[in-house]
């Protein structure tokens, strides 16, 4: 298809850019989405099935890993010496004065999917308290849409991904039931439940984008306990097997994995008129654009906008508000593991599936603003094989190691907690002034500093995982992992914010760019606060989903055209 | 951090103390007075060591194979072709080991190789033979469970696609 001819391009096939991708070719519009990293198949990329399984993580391919630079991290204080990541082979995991990254610091995969392909999988929407931080509780934003506005296109989502999740809704309303029931919890699980339980605390089913069922011509989830390696058999819901399947099948819609967008150029009476790209083949080229919607997550979408000031915009395209790049909320969590006395072969099984929301209002935990989320985690922190028992969790070596991880094997129980990021002035996303990729764009410089709130969020959290661990049995911890002394970003969020006033936020309430009429966000970057806790592929989704309806209602009535 | 993750200042402390400690350490000598026995046949090359030593971590016995049986040895010496840091620590690691004993690590007795192996494990944590310990440790445990033979007596005989664990739950 000409490129003339298409109604909308987007930037980024992560969970935002395919929910919009998806929502608008079945609609009727023509979609070109422009992906810089490549597609994967399921099939023959996932290794699962092979013998070096373990030993291989989320599979790397040409392209799939984004460059950032990580400006230095703040300096670690020996009163937080608990909050410090260690495990019983190498001792203190980081032994240095100052919070490092943790391998490249923010974990992110650029492919059609996006993070999706790699994420666990958990499918949450938002606390409804959480969306009014600023109205509650005097910080972060308030969001500029509540939950009942979004709880439709939740409803949506969770369709086309097939979340299977519990009846029990807690203080998140629905209009439907989820799509499938939820997942049966594995033994360690139980274990952990039990736990929680013993210390009043409740757990549920965690609502998952895996299937429990055959649905939408995908197979039921198998349980082999590893949707953070890809997932072969396409029951996890990441957006290449969901949305984006789903919008290929229109017609309408084109991907074009590996092409990245270099710059964004602006033309009169405040549109966006073509962007500039390369191409697979390394081909440099400008394509007009009708509407432009960026969807490239929280620090390579404020990346693009600061990229292509120019005359018009010399401190980056929509930044009049001065936020694009600021108020960036990364991930705060904590995993404590430790080893029972008997095996629950606690490697089998789907990875965090129960919850514990408790805590997860923004005012829950005693003396400190924003919320947090506790969820079986011995999956996620990697305890799936014998390898990573043997590296990390049984000491020793010779014939004594060899006995101790054969009794140690299935006993590892591991409980995780993430929590709610509070944005502040030191925390932020700018261009570094050297450092550029392979196509001379300026590379996005990530700065984080954790706040008081988020130490003292850590505190809780950590202090109840272990309370929660040594209730479920286990006697000794092995391994604790936290982002007091790592920055370990999965989640990020509110580069752009939205809001209703130009002065303060980079969005609308539809995502639509204040200054260009013609140019959209559907990606984290607009999220006013973190949650506390939530995993955001879900509410990115619905947000998206809203974006595009307000495309079509505005194409309708000729707007942005 | 993956012990095998070298940072460059910890690189350059285990190459500045690889300088100044290549001579025969008092310290292991004490430990272990047997190094100073003579070997009993040609000295050993650094495979020859190396391979000792991964055996000396991973030892065969009723269940399961020695790490050398599966080819761990070799593959360490594949993998580090990959990753100059490592190489470099391989080689500057095994020519100290292997300087300290007349014949080489690989012509000591075996209760001799575990009783410098513990000594490695226990040296300072910023000194060469600490972090040739642990880096070999790290990768001999990778290599060796990454092979199905090492799976029966853990209890799992596959990987865990494409069957799965239907049996999660009990």
């Amino acid at each position: 298809m000409p490129a003339k001819d298409f109604d909308v391009v987007i930037v980024g096939a992560g969970a935002g850019g395919a929910a919009a991708a998806w929502r608008l070719s079945t609609r009727g519009m023509r979609v070109l989405v422009l992906e810089a990293g490549p597609a994967y198949d399921p099939l023959l990329d996932y290794k699962l099935h092979t013998e070096h399984w373990e030993a291989e993580a989320f599979p790397s391919k040409p392209n799939s890993e984004g460059r950032y630079v990580i400006a230095p991290l703040q300096t670690l204080e020996e009163k937080y010496s608990d909050l410090r990541s260690w495990d019983l082979i190498s001792g203190r995991s980081n032994p240095n004065a100052r919070r490092e990254p943790s391998g490249p610091g923010y974990h992110h995969v650029r492919g059609v999917g996006g993070t999706t392909l790699h994420f666990t999988g958990e499918a949450h929407r938002m606390h409804p308290q959480a969306m009014q931080m600023r109205t509650r509780f005097g910080v972060s934003a308030d969001w500029p849409i509540d939950y009942a506005t979004l709880e439709p296109y939740y409803a949506i989502a969770e369709q086309l991904v097939g979340v299977a999740g519990p009846e029990t809704v807690g203080d998140r309303w629905r209009s439907t039931p989820y799509p499938l029931p939820p997942h049966p919890l594995n033994k360690g699980t139980q274990r952990l439940g039990q736990a929680a339980a013993t210390l009043g605390l409740s757990w549920t089913p965690n609502p998952r984008a895996a299937l429990s069922q055959a649905y939408d011509g995908r197979p039921a989830c198998n349980y082999c306990g590893n949707c953070n390696r890809g997932c072969p058999r396409t029951d996890k819901g990441s957006v290449d097997v969901t949305f984006i399947r789903h919008a290929l099948a229109t017609g309408l819609c084109e991907v074009r994995p590996e092409t990245s967008v270099t710059r964004i150029v602006t033309g009169a009476s405040g549109m966006v008129r073509e962007i500039e790209f390369v191409d697979k083949q390394g081909k440099r080229s400008r394509m007009p654009v009708k509407r432009l919607i960026l969807a490239c997550g929280a620090i390579e979408t404020p990346r693009l906008l600061l990229a292509s000031a120019d005359a018009t915009s010399p401190r980056g395209l929509g930044n009049e508000s001065a936020q694009v790049g600021k108020n960036l909320m990364e991930s705060l969590s904590w995993v404590s593991t430790g080893l029972l006395e008997e095996s629950v072969h606690s490697y089998k099984g789907l990875p965090a599936d129960a919850i514990c929301w408790d805590y997860n209002r923004p005012d829950s935990i005693p003396g400190v603003i924003g919320g947090c989320r506790f969820s079986a985690a011995v999956h996620e922190a990697g305890l799936v094989g014998p390898i990573n028992y043997a590296q990390r969790i049984v000491p020793g070596w010779g014939k004594a190691h060899k006995e101790s991880l054969r009794s140690a094997f299935g006993k590892a129980l591991s409980i995780g907690a993430i929590g709610e990021f509070l944005p502040n002035a030191r925390t932020f996303v700018d261009l570094d002034p050297k450092a550029r990729d392979a196509h001379g764009l300026l590379l996005a410089r990530i700065h984080s500093q954790l706040g008081a709130q988020e130490i003292l969020k850590l505190q809780f959290m950590a202090k109840t995982c272990r309370q929660i661990l040594h209730t479920a049995g286990v006697k000794q911890l092995a391994e604790e992992y936290g982002t007091y002394d790592f920055l370990s970003a999965a989640h990020v969020f509110g580069t752009c914010r939205m809001g209703v006033d130009p002065k303060s936020a980079v969005v609308d309430a539809h995502g639509r760019s204040h200054r260009w009429r013609n140019l959209f966000i559907c990606d984290a970057s607009v999220f006013p606060s973190s949650g506390g806790g939530e995993a955001p592929s879900l509410t990115i989704e619905a947000l998206a989903l809203r974006t595009a309806d307000h495309i079509l209602e505005a194409k309708q009535n000729s707007t942005y055209t | 951090m993956p012990p095998t993750c070298l940072t460059r200042r910890q690189f350059l402390l285990v190459l500045l103390w690889s300088v100044f400690a290549m001579r025969p350490s008092r310290a292991l000598a004490q430990a272990v007075p047997a190094i100073n026995a003579p070997g009993t046949g040609p000295r050993a090359s650094f495979a020859q060591s190396l391979r000792a030593f991964v055996d000396v971590l991973i030892p065969a016995d009723a269940l399961s194979p020695a790490a050398s049986t599966l080819g761990v040895d070799v593959q360490i010496i594949a993998h580090s072709k990959n990753d100059p840091r490592f190489r470099r620590l391989l080689r500057v690691g095994f020519k100290w080991l292997d300087s300290q004993m007349p014949g080489g690590f690989a012509q000591l007795p075996e209760d001799a190789q575990i009783r410098v192996v513990e000594w490695l494990s226990q040296a300072d944590s910023n000194s060469l033979p600490r972090r040739l310990f642990e880096i070999l440790r790290h990768e001999s445990m990778s290599f060796y469970y990454a092979d199905h033979r090492s799976w029966p007596s853990l209890g799992i005989n596959r990987p865990p696609q494409p069957i799965g664990y239907p049996d999660h739950t009990i």
